[in-house]
């Protein structure tokens, strides 16, 4: 239960909140309006960042990228490391954390059927390319582990390619000429559009890498640019990394930081970008706050009015036997209660237009309990900072002068 | 009389400082009052007597001189412990009544239980229902302030300065704003308290509410005549 001298104050401070209605109400706006922006903005941003991380898994947030160079000092140049021979390949497969494994080899040669004629970007890889770019076929099939080892001369088209060539018509079973050499058409990807950027990711053709490079008279391990892999979920992406680069420095000897190959993943970028979102929540939590300062300095303005409004009580309860320490706490609680008023308003408004705000941007707005407390207690605490200065300068009224006020 | 005395100046003197000019108010004041006296201080304005009065409530400090209350010097007190003394031991009754406007009269009389540690634990209303009753004013708890007349919240007032049970009355121009037919019932109210053992001590310029004190103490131009 509330000790009655704490109860008593309470309702002394709503009785003087009360007899002042449209003041009290036009005191507690700015804590409001500061409150109210806080709830929305941080149920938006946590909902945004939400979203974010739920995009940013599909994006494939398991995919693991093996480069055959060398990042320089600086990071931002890189220099032709060591190529992976298939024996490497092979243990880095054979990982329990690794589940799939795509080499990549790329380049851009003329394409033709009947009268068109395009240079094209073409991508040699496996089986397991579709598995971890997530792409599905439309019509047709996609590339089998026999392609590749046979060198087989067919090919995949892109969404784009497939328009581009064919149009309406069915291109499985169609042979195409890529760089004059007859290739056999057996399936057509699903499209997926341009990229943030601006880059058409259906426009290309896909080969098994063993065709591209027997189609370029180029040796089939050094010509790999990247190799794709597919950790077995993101928690063991950090460890699939450890023992991918763990493998390659044993059968290298490579002892110390001179690794000729590099290893990254998109989980940096995942972390930057919900990194971005935090600091723009920090940022915008922040702005919010200077309109509950503002608040606070209203509050302690009203205060000091009521101060000096009300001297002669002051002085009758001074006289009255009550001490500096009463007459401090009678002023705190008011304050206290008039913010701690507009703190409740201001959640419930936050809480009410962030849900209306979450439908029209349709990303979800997430009010979390801990941004409720923090309101709360926000709220109270800036009632009772500002506070402190009018309720001190109460308490330290002279009472025979204050008795006289009229 | 025998006992020794409840409130004692000895030497009383006070200076006002105003800018460059000291103004001083008392005069070399001595004065013993004696538990269950009922004293009169009697003076023109501009005599003293209210800062007479202030000094013999704790409001105010002699610049020199003791005032000894109930024995103990009151000038090594701190603000609160001044205070402990006007909430326990001295009712105040004021000529303007001094009521808190948006209280009710029970309220009101209840306040100075609300500041005082020995009665944390007290029955509040209790106390002030007696406190209210002593004065006659049982049927009027839930008004408030402006839905009373002068006398009747005169007598609110004097109710609160009894609730605590303090043994000094302190009245400042208790009829100062009242007809004389309600100063003649609050002045007898006075009296009563006076008989049932409280130090009553009014401040005045009236010689005929003074008259009715038991003691008549002149004061002019600061000095105790």
């Amino acid at each position: 239960m509330i000790p009655k001298y704490i109860l008593s104050n309470l309702v002394e401070a709503r009785i003087n909140l009360f007899r002042n209605k449209t003041r009290t109400l036009l005191t507690s706006l700015g804590i409001i309006i500061g409150i109210t922006s806080v709830i929305i903005l941080i149920a938006i941003t946590n909902g945004a960042k939400s979203v974010i991380e739920t995009q940013l898994t599909s994006l494939g947030a398991k995919t693991i990228m093996l480069k055959p160079f060398v990042r320089t000092g600086s990071g931002f140049s890189t220099a032709r490391g060591q190529d992976f021979n298939e024996k490497e390949l092979n243990l880095i497969k054979s990982l329990d954390s690794v589940s799939y494994l795509a080499p990549i080899v790329k380049d851009s040669k003329t394409v033709n059927y009947r009268s068109v004629s395009q240079i094209v970007a073409l991508v040699g890889s496996n089986s397991d390319f579709a598995d971890i770019n997530d792409w599905r076929n439309t019509s047709g099939s996609f590339i089998t582990p026999e392609d590749v080892q046979d060198g087989s001369k067919v090919c995949v088209l892109g969404a784009t390619n497939s328009k581009r060539f064919f149009g309406a018509e069915n291109p499985i079973g169609k042979r195409i000429r890529i760089n004059g050499i007859p290739h056999e058409v057996i399936g057509v990807l699903e499209p997926k559009g341009l990229t943030p950027g601006g880059r058409d990711q259906d426009d290309f053709i896909l080969l098994p890498y063993s065709s591209l490079n027997r189609l370029l008279f180029r040796p089939d391990m050094s010509s790999i640019v990247t190799v794709l892999m597919a950790a077995k979920s993101s928690d063991e992406l950090e460890y699939a990394k450890f023992s991918i680069k763990k493998i390659l420095r044993e059968t290298r000897n490579i002892n110390g930081n001179n690794d000729n190959f590099s290893i990254s993943s998109y989980e940096n970028v995942t972390k930057k970008i919900l990194n971005t979102t935090k600091i723009l929540r920090i940022l915008l939590t922040s702005i919010a706050s200077i309109s509950l300062i503002v608040g606070g300095i209203g509050i302690m303005n009203i205060m000091l009015v009521s101060v000096t409004e009300r001297t002669k009580e002051i002085g009758i309860r001074i006289t009255i036997g009550a001490k500096s320490r009463d007459i401090v706490f009678q002023f705190l609680c008011e304050s206290a209660l008039l913010s701690l008023t507009g703190g409740i308003v201001g959640v419930i408004l936050g809480f009410i237009i962030s849900q209306i705000a979450s439908t029209i941007i349709g990303w979800p707005a997430v009010v979390s309990a801990t941004s409720v407390l923090i309101a709360f207690f926000f709220s109270g605490g800036i009632g009772i900072f500002f506070g402190i200065y009018p309720a001190f300068k109460a308490s330290k009224l002279d009472p025979i002068k204050a008795i006289r006020n009229e | 009389m025998s006992s020794s005395p409840s409130l004692e100046l000895s030497g009383i003197n006070k200076i006002y400082k105003m800018g460059q000019i000291d103004l001083q108010v008392l005069f070399d004041v001595n004065l013993h009052i004696y538990p269950g006296d009922f004293v009169s201080i009697i003076g023109p304005s501009g005599s003293g007597k209210t800062t007479l009065l202030n000094i013999l409530a704790c409001l105010d400090r002699p610049t020199s001189g003791v005032y000894n209350f109930f024995g103990e010097d009151v000038s090594s007190k701190t603000n609160d412990q001044m205070s402990e003394i006007r909430n326990l031991r001295i009712g105040f009754i004021f000529q303007s009544f001094n009521l808190i406007p948006r209280h009710t009269a029970l309220e009101n009389v209840i306040m100075p239980l609300h500041y005082s540690d020995r009665h944390k634990n007290s029955n509040f209303k209790k106390m002030g229902l007696e406190a209210l009753d002593l004065v006659g004013l049982s049927d009027r708890i839930g008004h408030y302030p402006n839905e009373l007349s002068g006398g009747q919240q005169q007598r609110v007032a004097i109710a609160r300065a009894l609730v605590t049970n303090p043994e000094i009355i302190l009245a400042d121009e208790p009829t100062g704003n009242l007809d004389s037919k309600t100063s003649d019932d609050i002045m007898s109210l006075l009296k009563n308290l006076n008989s049932d053992g409280k130090t009553v001590i009014t401040i005045t310029h009236d010689n005929e509410i003074a008259s009715q004190a038991a003691e008549i103490i002149k004061i002019k131009d600061g000095r105790v005549l």
